[in-house]
């Protein structure tokens, strides 16, 4: 291995190194109120207690409307809140995404929120998906490996 | 801004504008940007692994959030830097700095419950700017309007009046 080859994986692996720290720093972080970091489903979802009488955002799946209630996860827990002050209407099955106070265990009152349709998700999901294979297929036009050293080059006008 | 072929063009309409200050900056490292445009959005193997599997897996802390910042972006583009081949190294940070800055820049802008977006400058801080709310993420209005002004630049890019001379 080049001496130029070497100090690339010595970076590259540095670099990834640190973005993983930053993922894991990330999450060691605690909500800021002040800062407008609100807690959110990942702190209040498994134990609410210590939120009552806090503002939260929250974002759960409308499972019935009358009252609005919905089920929040934070991907191992899930369980039930209603919510209340909602003004627009949603249904049941879309994403509520609402900002409030958790007046007990089991109610949020909220001063904003909206819903989001299951629809809206494929869409983005789609069209985001269409969008990679696009620059996907630019990057392969527009790009090359180099054979020599693994790097990837932009193709320049006299390449082949 | 919402989906990300939202992303793409609206950082195809802004490399494709600036190669008309910089001769270098061809089709190629127009895609370059557009593939800068990609980098908040790291965030989003959170879809695929979520964190909680992450953590009770490693049982360490662990949120992808952390991805869709401004100093991880910053670290994301470094790592493209280092992918490519030196002599080209300044040209791709600046177009893959240039895309994922129009990212994060048009997230800052979204539709949130509580008013607040998201922690773009961590981790200098945890602070979260006000967002005025001007579109969610799975409407397809920005998505049209960035359509429309990235065929608008190809079209007046396209067809410019060409210089007699390069006086």
């Amino acid at each position: 291995m080049s001496r130029s080859t070497l100090l690339r994986v010595l970076s590259l692996s540095v670099l990834l190194g640190a973005l993983f720290g930053l993922v894991v720093w990330y999450g060691t972080l605690q909500p800021a109120p002040g800062l407008g970091a609100y807690p959110d489903n990942s702190e209040f979802v498994a134990d609410t207690e210590p939120y009552v009488g806090e503002q939260v955002t929250l974002t759960g799946t409308v499972v019935a409307t009358d009252p609005l209630t919905v089920a929040v996860s934070d991907g191992q827990h899930t369980r039930e809140l209603v919510v209340t002050g909602v003004s627009v209407t949603v249904e049941s099955g879309e994403t509520l995404r609402a900002f409030g106070t958790l007046t007990d265990r089991s109610t949020l009152r909220a001063e904003s929120g909206f819903g989001v349709p299951p629809s809206g998700h494929y869409y983005a999901w789609t069209i985001s998906f269409l969008a990679g294979l696009w620059v996907l297929a630019r990057l392969v036009r527009h790009s090359r490996i180099d054979r020599g050293t693994l790097a990837l080059a932009i193709r320049e006008d006299d390449d082949a | 801004m919402p989906d990300l072929l939202a992303h793409a063009l609206m950082a195809y309409s802004l490399c494709t504008l600036l190669a008309l200050r910089y001769e270098w900056l061809t089709a190629r490292y127009v895609t370059v940007g557009m593939a800068g445009a990609f980098v908040p959005d790291l965030t989003k193997i959170a879809l695929v692994v979520p964190a909680a599997q992450v953590r009770s897996l490693l049982g360490i802390p662990f949120d992808w959030g952390g991805l869709h910042t401004g100093g991880a972006a910053a670290v994301a583009v470094l790592v493209g830097t280092m992918v490519v081949r030196p002599g080209q190294r300044r040209r791709v940070t600046a177009l893959l700095g240039v895309g994922a800055l129009s990212h994060l820049l048009a997230d800052a802008l979204l539709l949130t419950p509580s008013g607040r977006s998201y922690a773009v400058l961590w981790p200098l801080t945890q602070y979260r700017p006000p967002t005025p709310g001007l579109y969610l993420s799975t409407s397809p209005v920005p998505t049209v309007l960035t359509a429309v002004l990235a065929a608008a630049v190809w079209y007046a890019v396209r067809y410019r009046p060409r210089q007699a001379s390069a006086a």
